[in-house]
């Protein structure tokens, strides 16, 4: 469906695509008649209704109405929860420690969920225990702490299991998981998911570590704040022949803040969680999908996501400062703009092959504004309705976005040392970025 | 089920600040809608285990509305996990037993059903049906053990008792981040609309003129704001007015008089925004 | 709130830019500690579908800063909606660079425009 708005705007014509209203309120909220139709064992692949523009009162609309709402609670009653006896796995859960044990377990969830200690014993964290009966891969049971045998363990329901959470968060936690989950993504909780293959981080004991974070820290500052130098006899004594010449006297006057942009930068700026229960520690680590996924091994994370629900007074939204905490702890796959200078030292990366092919500086520019630098996840609670924001750090400070690079002058700036430019006289270019929320509270420098 | 049971809202909140309200029970999530609540449903459809356009219970209830169920007795909270823990641990041996008997009884009705289909089928076959040769370990492994939805465990256990429920509510109230919110949900509920979550369209909720199902939604509702105090923020009033107008919504907001009783609290100001179609 | 400063920026804004006819400003009498204009004036033509006639309409410019969210309360706009008796009023935005843009702003609920 289309909007019926007439006027080119230019804010409307840029968002009619993503803001096109029904296709997202008709995800949630559609006429169900369509599944109810299909057997139980197809899968459903709902067809969306059309809707009226309010109720008037008639029959039709009346019927309309009952109908999609009979279809929907149908589809609800006959999916029948459970498994058939043959391949019935039953899990226990164990209050002591909020988790639950497989006895035989056995199955193909075993390749992205739960530990097997050396009993044979699969242990599942309560997401994953809570996820799998839902779905009837595995039938729940409590386990009483006052008997061995689980011949007479009480079987537990679906609200006995939400029951069992601890907190509000808890269930919004789950509630992700169980989302990614069922898109198929390998779920697994930042705090427990293997970091020993980080062997590239150089291991040091607290005390250095504490040392070295310091030195890193004050080197951060002068490195990534240049603290301007005024005096106003520096304009007097240079000629200004170029509008370019002007803005780079005028650029060293605005403090910015440089992201790491070499392999060598974001290793030394990295922030390693030192102990269980560090705050700068992830909700989840996200894998895409794969067969050669390994649960002890698993490589860094595709993402890696933080809960966060809108509406409570429990959670507040992360402040710039942890923002910024937050990208140095990000352990997730480096998905943003390399600087060509360092990364030959590191081979595993696939920026090296593309770099070799050299764009035009300037759509490469684009290229790094755009795409940026860390990133991570931040998943918004709304209620029951989650929104995935990829929030990403971004520099506008290094690049000089009000003239066109030339092909041979496009040196990449890895900080504020300022490679001279001679020969860009191109007219100004008129392009004013559009601030990114992570660097709202950067001064700007255009 | 009797019309005049109150519905039961399992409230996950431990020591949080804010819970979550999950409603289990197909009957009372087809009298909530009847109500005027839709819910979000949340739960992995067994049929349809991959996918998240189309799920099941539980129904998640925004906390306005689960206050707001409350306040007009037609619902009542039930907490964990303490009451779960607790049932299952003093389960006696006897009831344990009996669950099991259940189970059991549950299975012979299956192998009955089955064997009447497989001797029908045998029969429309024109095969004489032979009890002896039917395949027993495969009738056996087909049995179908489910998973309910509601407890039975806690069912028991329930405790509407007053003052209990009256302190879930106010601490449910205080963890709202915005309390103002509650009484503009109240309003929009006195003028029958049905509401849900609103941060896909910037708001906190959205407004239908009826089932979500079959009508579109009309206006995208603002957090509160202070009556008297908060100034409409007009940088947000342009972009929140071009956004509502591309979706085909108002932009509402709504003024709480937070210094008031909560009488007046009740008395909400409305105010209806879209582009002027000029300028 | 003060609004002195820019009302005859969108005066002259609606009556050259848009075409209005008959624009006005008026100052309105019961507001305690503020100095607040109102602007009437007739449009060009109807600006909504949903209107049953041609009307003058009341416009309440305001200053639109980054920095600063001003001080036009719901209290206020309910005050002014008392004073000028009518279901709607056009808030006029004036940005900094001196463009105006126009939003309905309706006393209660509304409904949306229909297709």
């Amino acid at each position: 469906m289309t909007s019926e708005t007439v006027e080119k705007d230019e804010e409307l014509s840029i968002n009619s695509n993503v803001l096109d209203s029904d296709d997202e309120e008709d995800d949630l909220f559609k006429d169900w008649s369509s599944i109810a139709k299909l057997s139980k064992s197809q899968a459903v692949v709902p067809k969306r209704g059309d809707k009226d523009y309010e109720p008037d009162g008639t029959n039709a609309q009346e019927l309309l109405l009952y109908r999609a709402k009979k279809a929907m609670f149908d589809s609800i009653s006959d999916a029948a929860r459970g498994t058939v006896v043959k391949n019935q796995i039953k899990a226990y859960y164990v209050p002591q420690c909020h988790r639950a044990f497989i006895p035989h377990p056995r199955g193909n969830f075993m390749h992205t969920m739960g530990k097997v200690d050396r009993n044979g014993t699969c242990w599942l964290t309560f997401n994953e225990f809570v996820y799998l009966a839902e779905r009837g891969t595995i039938t729940p049971y409590f386990k009483r702490s006052d008997r061995e045998s689980h011949e007479l363990d009480p079987l537990l329901s679906i609200q006995d299991l939400y029951l069992l959470f601890k907190t509000a968060q808890e269930t919004d936690e789950f509630a992700v998981f169980a989302h990614l989950k069922r898109l198929g993504f390998i779920v697994i909780s930042s705090q427990l998911t293997p970091k020993s293959e980080s062997a590239d981080i150089p291991h040091t004991d607290v005390k250095k570590g504490f040392r070295q974070g310091l030195s890193t820290l004050t080197k951060a500052i002068f490195t990534f704040f240049p603290v301007p130098t005024y005096h106003p006899l520096q304009y007097h004594l240079t000629r200004y022949t170029t509008s370019s010449q002007i803005y780079e006297a005028l650029k060293n006057l605005v403090p910015y803040y440089a992201a790491p942009k070499t392999m060598h930068d974001l290793e030394k700026d990295k922030y390693v969680t030192k102990f269980e229960g560090d705050d700068h520690e992830f909700t989840f680590d996200v894998w895409k999908p794969r067969g050669t996924f390994k649960k002890k091994v698993p490589g860094p994370p595709d993402f890696q996501l933080l809960v966060f629900n809108k509406n409570s007074s429990d959670c507040t939204f992360p402040t710039y400062a942890e923002i910024k905490q937050r990208f140095r702890s990000v352990r997730s796959k480096y998905e943003g703009s390399l600087t060509q200078a360092h990364t030959a030292s590191s081979p595993g990366s696939k920026e090296v092959g593309k770099a070799v092919k050299r764009l035009n500086p300037y759509i490469e520019q684009q290229r790094r504004l755009k795409r940026g630098y860390r990133s991570f996840i931040l998943a918004v609670m709304d209620d029951g309705l989650i929104s995935f924001v990829k929030l990403t750090e971004s520099d506008f400070g290094s690049e000089d976005v009000w003239f066109k690079t030339s092909g041979k002058t496009s040196k990449e700036r890895s900080g504020p040392a300022q490679p001279k430019r001679r020969n860009a006289k191109n007219s100004i270019n008129k392009q004013i970025p559009q601030t990114p929320p992570t660097s709202k509270n950067l001064p700007a420098e255009t | 089920m009797n019309e005049h049971t109150k519905i039961a809202i399992s409230l996950v909140k431990g020591n949080s600040n804010s819970g979550t309200p999950l409603v289990f029970d197909i009957d009372d999530i087809k009298k909530l809608r009847n109500w005027g609540t839709a819910g979000i449903l949340t739960g992995t459809l067994p049929s349809a285990a991959q996918q998240n356009g189309f799920l099941s219970v539980p129904l998640r209830l925004m906390v306005e509305e689960a206050l707001w169920l409350v306040d007009s007795g037609m619902a009542f909270f039930f907490t964990g996990p303490e009451t779960v823990t607790a049932a299952a641990e003093t389960l006696t041996a006897r009831e344990m037993e009996h669950a099991l008997e259940r189970q059991e009884k549950s299975f012979a009705e299956q192998r009955l059903f089955k064997k009447q289909q497989h001797a029908e089928k045998m029969a429309s076959l024109g095969i004489p049906f032979d009890e002896e040769k039917a395949s027993f370990t495969l009738l056996e492994s087909s049995l179908f053990v489910e998973t309910p939805s509601v407890s039975e465990l806690v069912s028991a256990t329930i405790d509407q008792n007053s003052a209990r429920q009256e302190e879930l509510w106010i601490k449910l109230y205080n963890g709202l981040r915005n309390t103002g919110d509650y009484f503009v949900y109240k309003a929009l509920k006195q003028n029958h609309y049905f509401l849900s979550p609103g941060a896909r369209f910037g708001g906190r909720f959205i407004a239908y003129p009826g089932d979500p199902l079959r009508y579109h939604s009309h206006m995208t509702v603002q957090p509160a704001l202070d009556y008297n105090r908060d100034p409409l923020d007009l940088l947000q009033v342009v972009s929140g007015g071009r956004l509502g107008t591309g979706v085909k919504k108002l932009w509402v907001v709504a003024g709480v008089k937070m210094d008031d009783e909560k009488e007046a609290k009740e008395d909400v100001s409305f105010f209806s925004i879209e582009w002027a179609g000029f300028g | 709130m003060n609004n002195s400063l820019v009302f005859e920026l969108v005066t002259s804004n609606l009556t050259h830019q848009q075409l209005w006819d008959a624009v006005k400003a008026h100052k309105l009498s019961n507001s305690v500690n503020s100095d607040i204009w109102v602007v009437n004036g007739c449009p060009p033509h109807k600006l909504s579908n949903d209107d049953v006639e041609l009307t003058n309409e009341w416009i309440l410019p305001v200053e639109l800063q980054q920095y600063d969210r001003g001080s036009l309360t719901l209290e206020l706009a309910d005050q002014i909606f008392a004073e000028l008796r009518c279901r709607r009023i056009i808030l006029g935005i004036v940005n900094d660079d001196g463009t105006v843009v126009y939003y309905f702003m309706y006393k209660g609920l509304h409904k949306p425009k229909k297709n």
